[in-house]
């Protein structure tokens, strides 16, 4: 039995929405299969809230087993630091799970929010928020970089905005069963963060040869002028499709970006800034003088049938 | 005379609620429901792109007012769509309701029917065996099928919580023939477990009720309307007098919903819906027009800094 405790703080509840969602394994596996007792989930749990009183005090008091403690939602330091923009009956939730997390074998932050901060924290940041572990891409946010939990791990960012509604149960599943994680530099396990959306993103045959939409609702790529982070994010959208479906990139919508510690950009989301005619921001790792000759060779080759976009993506 | 106040904490709701109850010898002269949690959206907002709203917006909840955000700079920009992309949006918004009324049904408010008080009631163990969360048939029902209709926003906006394929003039993605019939078959398998399960009948004998009276007549004419997960929620929802329980106001209001596609000509607000407005006048029981401007707002009932006027339609800054 792995006990399972999941809080919400500055948080839309989005996580909770895609977990909901997620069917490799599914919430109800995560329970028959991998005997993970969830003591209290805010949108699921039958019992009324004064059961999450009872359970917070039986935790800190070391009468109640954690195994994995959850948090959904950006943690919020205002106004003042007192944290009171986000209150639980009447001292500030940042608290409680400041108190919490010394009690967890796991504390894993689910989401951008919770992992760094993320759209709460976009200028000016009004409410002083940040993540559990990171504050944007500094290390160190309600807990030092150097923290650990009881099992010996910093806190495990499955980070987007909402996070993968399989990222998130696999890794619940491995962390049930003991499966080693590997972290990234970043804290989120590499198993979902070591490869790019632009990874089988079904516009790449535009993208190899340099068939750059201008406008939404087209077929082409859009890294070059629609603002497309694809090659820059590390995420599963594209090898692990969402809803078993699709992605945003693939109904043509450009990725924000929304598992960087940075998300979201400071900038225009719907367009890629550039140095004169050239994306700032090339995929990761590539030398702009090397890009630019690749992609104007690549638009050479063109053969017609991507140049005029027959392929549906 | 005694006064007293009452919290009321709840859970699963979408959001930090509370509420608090204001008691003049055990009798409710006053109610309010509290948003504890700021967040700052409108200073995030300001002096960003108008397109980085249907991004940011959408995070105020995690089921997305996307829809909102589109109509309002097409409101502002005097931006035309074409009806298709009205039709798409409908599509993914109705498939989004869908999901929206299974979950909170079944796996939000029935839920309460297991509670422990209720052990002695005739229904309590059908409640346990159809509405415990993650045990219950039905309530793993509704979990597994609301996953599946949300399959159709993927198909057009990528994925389902926090898409963003409304844009200003229409929509990313096409009504292709394969998403067609993907819809198609989503919304067929749906519909199927939908009437085994959940109405306990065929869709077409369903939507021919029309009255409370014929209602109660279905319910009680065969084993299989009163064993369906609405037979149940109605006999037990009856049998513990919530029929009986908490008026409030008999009137009710709607902004009305779904864009018309044959009024695609007209730009929002002024566009008509599929699903109307109108302010019912629970005393008459006529639909009266819906006047949005005799909704007052005022920053003493929030958490703001007071400002001149008060009425955020005026001018408002949200300041803490």
């Amino acid at each position: 039995m792995t006990t399972l405790l999941w809080l919400q703080t500055g948080s839309c509840g989005g996580d909770t929405m895609s977990i909901l969602c997620a069917d490799s394994p599914s919430l109800e596996e995560l329970i028959d299969e991998y005997s993970i007792e969830m003591l209290w989930q805010p949108s699921l749990s039958i019992e009324p809230t004064s059961r999450l009183d009872t359970l917070i005090e039986a935790i800190i008091a070391d009468q109640q087993a954690l195994d994995i403690l959850c948090i959904e939602g950006s943690i919020i330091t205002g106004p003042n630091g007192s944290g009171m923009y986000d209150p639980y009956r009447g001292r500030s939730k940042m608290s409680l799970v400041g108190e919490l997390v010394e009690k967890a074998e796991y504390v894993v932050a689910l989401g951008t929010c919770a992992s760094y901060g993320g759209v709460h924290a976009a200028p000016p940041n009004p409410t002083d928020c940040l993540g559990l572990q990171f504050d944007k891409q500094s290390p160190g946010g309600l807990l030092p970089i150097e923290w650990r939990s009881r099992k010996g791990l910093p806190v495990i960012n499955i980070s987007g905005c909402p996070a993968h509604p399989n990222a998130m149960t696999k890794t619940l599943a491995m962390l049930a069963s003991g499966l080693p994680l590997e972290l990234d530099h970043l804290n989120r396990p590499k198993a979902f963060f070591n490869s790019t959306v632009h990874q089988g993103c079904t516009r790449n045959e535009y993208h190899e040869y340099d068939v750059e939409d201008t406008e939404f609702g087209d077929k082409g790529c859009m890294f070059f002028n629609l603002g497309c982070q694809g090659p820059v994010t590390m995420a599963i959208c594209n090898t692990e499709l969402w809803n078993g479906r699709s992605s945003k990139t693939r109904a043509g919508v450009p990725c924000f970006g929304c598992t960087s510690p940075d998300f979201p950009l400071d900038q225009d989301l719907f367009l890629t800034e550039k140095i004169g005619t050239i994306p700032l921001h090339l995929p990761l790792g590539v030398e702009r003088a090397n890009y630019m000759a690749y992609k104007s060779l690549a638009h050479e080759a063109a053969p017609d049938r991507v140049l005029n976009k027959t392929m549906d993506p | 005379m005694t006064r007293r106040t009452i919290q009321i904490d709840l859970n699963r709701v979408e959001g930090d609620l509370d509420f608090q109850l204001e008691l003049e010898d055990n009798k409710v002269v006053d109610a309010r429901c509290i948003g504890s949690l700021y967040r700052g959206f409108e200073q995030i907002l300001m002096s960003r792109k108008p397109k980085d709203s249907l991004v940011i917006t959408p995070r105020i909840c995690g089921t997305a007012q996307l829809n909102a955000a589109v109509l309002a700079l097409e409101h502002i920009g005097r931006i035309p769509v074409p009806p298709t992309a009205i039709r798409i949006r409908n599509l993914c918004l109705m498939a989004e309701t869908v999901q929206s009324d299974l979950r909170q049904s079944f796996m939000f408010f029935t839920a309460d029917f297991c509670h422990s008080k209720y052990v002695d009631r005739p229904f309590y163990e059908k409640a346990r065996a159809a509405f415990l969360p993650f045990k219950g048939s039905v309530h793993r029902g509704a979990l597994e099928h609301s996953r599946h209709i949300v399959e159709i926003i993927a198909l057009f906006g990528g994925q389902w919580p926090h898409s963003s394929y409304m844009l200003p003039g229409g929509v990313t993605t096409p009504a292709s023939s394969r998403h067609i019939i993907d819809s198609l078959s989503i919304l067929n398998k749906l519909t199927r477990w939908f009437e085994q399960a959940i109405i306990g009948t065929d869709l077409d004998a369903w939507l021919a009720i029309q009255s409370a009276d014929e209602f109660f007549t279905w319910l009680t004419a065969k084993d299989t309307h009163a064993d369906s997960a609405i037979g149940l929620f109605t006999l037990m929802s009856r049998d513990i007098g919530l029929h009986n329980t908490g008026f409030g106001t008999p009137h009710m209001i709607s902004y009305g919903a779904y864009d018309d596609p044959d009024d695609a000509g007209t730009f929002p607000p002024h566009r008509k819906h599929l699903f109307k407005a109108g302010f019912l006048n629970g005393d008459t029981g006529d639909i009266e027009p819906f006047e949005q401007a005799e909704i007052t707002e005022h920053v003493r009932y929030s958490w703001f800094q007071p400002y001149q006027g008060g009425s955020p339609s005026v001018s408002g800054t949200n300041h803490p």
